[in-house]
């Protein structure tokens, strides 16, 4: 590894406090991590632990209330996410850094076809024509796997299965080609054997994109079959970080043991 | 109780109309039905704080005679029509098939006329009186609630609550009674303050055309028609009744807003 | 010694459709075949398990079994009575027998109504009087380790793993002889999921119970269940000891879901060609024959002509629907 080059994305102290009812709590504490290029890192924990916050964070997408502070460093590439414009913000989000969640039903806009809402993540950021776009996203909805995708391109999200909307969703952020992409719990709402095919997907998309994903999820068995390296959280730290091979051979963590003891079906 | 004040402000303003209209006979500085031409459209003043109207009776005295009419006809009316379209649109909603057929196509063939055109025809048959008139309008005003409530439960019934319910061998009329209906109230007591509102209104306007009230007695809404026809030489005839009008349904809606958090545990903490 | 197993629960030959409705006149334009002839006994004081991917009809078998819906054919015999349409009485009598744990414990309880209320009515309607009501919803709140304080709250004050004991509750206080639980864990933290089955287990002794747990972990399924059934597209397409669900299963449909399974091991990372391809076909148009035809890798001629009946294999209480084990 270079070690002169500065990483792609790199979280530093990052603490996020929420406030409800005139209570503080402190949701995230000095968070930090690494991304280097075409690396996947997992977040791992228990629901309230804060991975989705912490991924959310990262493009900004938390609302205020409940959001009272922010605080730290978020770089991607030497701009300061945390720190800039709502304009370098914007042509950030979705270009650069994608985000996909667990509900496609919810994320994806019900009136409009899978393929209006691709073509227009495709012009929002670039400047081409609407044959170009419509070219583009078929071959995204062939990248992500959706058969015969030009007739799936007039489809409503509601006419679609769980599995084809999740794919949809993958396909429409891939649409600009960013180099990171948050996965939010992005299986965790599909059959074992439509999450298989999708962790393919993601597996596909490491090899020949070389895109680099933050995979958040409860389930530390999906994780496994996907991940270069691992951060486990709890009630808003990180308690261990680092390598996934190395982590689940020999945890350093009580916690992080019982989570992989779970995993046998102990 | 109520956590919000403003529900206690609602509760006042009604419980002050309520003794006014109770009280009607004692406080009124005149009687409401005597009719004084020479002082005609008279504007406030010191004795009369409210003016006089067309016929040159005292405004205050008719407001407070008329909060009898329009208070029994506009609380009686909604209550029982909101009763009658709860219980229908339960059972519409809950059993669906045919009863929801049936009652959803009545539904909406008394939505395709005018509601007033209706209201006058059926008091044209039972005769003009103003008991004809709350029936009228009672005939009338479930219509609302019962589309409102139906798409409600239909939206409620499917919940695993429900169907917890459902297995625990309750009766189907406690379902909807215990479970179904305390989940859905907030949007129906919305739908009732609405509603008041507009039952006083058409109360006015049907005893304008004479099925209602004799003419000449007092009723708000009868005093804000009277006085729409001279808004602009004598203002005070119609801002009157209007402005109690308003304090009224604005009242119930502070009330029903109260109730509706009352009822939610979510919102209510002790 | 009598060794004809126990039945508590018999199912012959449920048949589900769903007309679909259109036009003005509400004419039937075509219907959803959900269940497809379900055949299928349910042992006294077992745990049998149910899995299948979503849409192949787990949730209206579940339906059914509680009575919710009735079949479009076939009959279901409890306790060695056939049940009938339930109406007045025997509704009640039927639901002191059979209750239900449902998956999400954020909707499964009314939120309108106090823990106290909500386990309470179950028995209330029954005719307890007031005193006995308290002290047996007191009971059985310690039976699934919740604290009394609880009584005078209302859902929305609880966890998802505090809901979903107080749902247990609700269903155990009756002391019925069938538990159905549809996914009675997956809406829950892995740690708790643990916890809470074995908490069901626990209570499955002493209150004599027997559990038909309906769910897509197959790992869960294997630890927990005595017997496992498998089924897709509104067939049982294999049954099975649970202890031989994860390495003895045969038909290709129960290999490829528990292929799917994530090994929870990074060097044993699966090879692409393992993972089935495809989704669960549409229950309007059921593909002809064997409804696995479409996705089965092992795919003979006859698959798409005509339907592999289950039947006994070799090994003990292992049932398979697949023409493969003719071969």
């Amino acid at each position: 590894m270079n070690l002169n080059r500065s990483p792609l994305l790199q979280v530093i102290d990052l603490n996020v406090d929420f406030k409800s009812e005139g209570k503080t709590t402190a949701i995230l504490k000095e968070i930090s991590f690494v991304l280097e290029k075409g690396e996947t890192l997992g977040i791992v924990g228990e629901s309230g632990s804060g991975k989705t916050i912490t991924v959310q964070s990262i493009l900004n997408l938390i609302p205020t209330p409940p959001l009272s502070g922010i605080s730290g460093k978020i770089l991607f590439k030497d701009t300061d996410l945390l720190n800039c414009s709502q304009t370098q913000l914007r042509s950030i989000r979705g270009k650069e850094i994608a985000y996909i969640f667990q509900e496609p039903m919810t994320a994806l806009n019900p009136v409009l076809s899978i393929g209006d809402q691709i073509m227009e993540m495709i012009r929002t950021h670039e400047s081409t024509g609407r044959k170009s776009a419509f070219q583009k996203a078929v071959s995204l909805l062939e990248e992500v796997g959706i058969p015969s995708p030009e007739q799936r391109m007039k489809n409503f999200p509601h006419e679609l299965s769980g599995g084809m909307r999740q794919r949809a969703m993958i396909a429409m952020a891939l649409s600009c080609n960013p180099e990171i992409l948050l996965a939010d719990e992005p299986t965790t709402a599909l059959d074992v054997t439509i999450q298989a095919q999708v962790l393919e997907l993601f597996k596909e998309l490491k090899q020949t994109r070389g895109t680099s994903i933050i995979f958040v999820t409860h389930d530390l068995g999906v994780i496994a079959e996907i991940a270069d390296k691992l951060m486990v959280l709890r009630q808003g730290m990180i308690i261990e970080e680092g390598p996934l091979d190395q982590i689940f051979k020999s945890p350093q963590q009580e916690y992080t043991r019982e989570l992989i003891s779970l995993l046998g079906g102990e | 109780m109520f956590r919000n004040k403003w529900t206690y402000a609602g509760l006042i303003i009604i419980l002050f109309f309520i003794v006014t209209a109770l009280t009607a006979p004692w406080i009124a500085p005149e009687d409401p039905y005597e009719i004084n031409l020479v002082l005609q459209l008279a504007p406030p003043d010191a004795d009369h704080i409210m003016g006089r109207d067309n016929n040159g009776s005292d405004i205050l005295s008719r407001l407070l005679y008329g909060a009898r009419i329009s208070l029994v006809v506009g609380l009686s009316v909604v209550t029982i029509s909101g009763i009658i379209g709860i219980l229908l649109g339960l059972v519409s909603g809950y059993y669906g098939g045919w009863v929801d057929l049936i009652l959803m196509r009545i539904v909406d063939i008394l939505l395709a006329f005018p509601g007033l055109l209706l209201a006058i025809a059926l008091v044209a048959v039972l005769g003009p009186s103003l008991t004809n008139v709350v029936i009228a309008l009672i005939a009338l005003g479930w219509v609302p609630f019962a589309r409102l409530v139906r798409g409600q439960v239909i939206s409620v019934k499917e919940r695993n609550y429900i169907l917890a319910a459902r297995t625990s061998g309750q009766s189907d009329l406690r379902v909807m009674i215990i479970h179904i209906l305390p989940n859905i109230i907030s949007v129906v007591i919305v739908q009732a303050t609405f509603n008041l509102a507009g039952v006083i209104i058409s109360e006015s306007s049907l005893s304008f055309l004479g099925l209602g009230a004799p003419p000449g007695t007092p009723s708000w809404g009868a005093m804000l028609s009277e006085g729409k026809q001279v808004i602009l030489d004598a203002p005070h005839v119609s801002i009157f009744p209007g402005l109690a009008i308003m304090l009224v349904v604005l009242a119930f809606n502070f009330v029903g807003d109260g109730l509706r958090d009352k009822l939610d545990p979510k919102t209510d903490r002790k | 010694m009598n060794t004809q197993p126990d039945i508590l629960c018999k199912l012959n030959g449920i048949v589900k459709h769903y007309p679909i409705l259109g036009g003005v006149l509400k004419r039937e334009t075509g219907k959803v075949s959900v269940l497809n002839g379900i055949d299928y006994e349910i042992e006294r004081g077992s745990i049998t398990g149910l899995v299948g991917e979503s849409g192949c009809g787990k949730s209206t078998l579940a339906k059914l079994l509680l009575k919710l819906e009735d079949p479009t054919a076939g009959e279901m015999i409890f306790d060695g009575r056939v049940v009938k349409k339930l109406s007045g009485s025997n509704r009640k009598q039927f639901y002191r027998q059979v209750q239900m744990v449902f998956q999400d414990p954020y909707s499964s309880l009314n939120p309108r109504m106090k823990i106290k209320n909500i386990i309470g009515e179950m028995i209330r309607i029954q005719g307890v009087g007031w005193e006995e009501e308290v002290d047996r919803v007191r009971s059985i709140l310690r039976q699934v380790e919740l604290d009394s304080d609880v009584l005078e709250r209302y859902p929305h004050e609880f966890s998802g793993g505090q809901r979903q004991r107080i749902a247990i509750a609700r269903a155990l206080i009756v002391r019925p002889k069938l538990l159905i639980a549809d996914e009675p864990v997956s809406a829950l933290d892995l740690s708790l999921q643990a916890k809470t089955l074995t908490l069901l287990k626990g209570l499955k002794e002493q209150f004599d119970l027997t559990i038909f747990l309906i769910s897509h972990d197959l790992k869960k399924v294997a630890k927990f269940c005595d017997r496992v059934a498998v089924m897709y597209l509104g067939r049982i397409v294999e049954s099975m000891p649970g202890d031989r669900l994860l390495n003895h299963a045969e038909h290709p449909y129960t290999r490829a879901l528990i292929n799917s399974i994530p090994s929870g091991d990074p060097s044993k990372r699966k090879a692409r060609n393992k993972v089935i391809k495809g989704e669960v076909p549409s229950p309007i148009n059921l593909p002809s024959g064997c409804a696995f035809h479409s996705r089965c890798e092992k795919r003979l001629p006859k698959c798409d002509k005509s339907i592999p009946q289950l039947k006994q294999t070799s090994e003990a209480d292992h049932q398979l629907a697949c023409f493969l084990m003719d071969e």
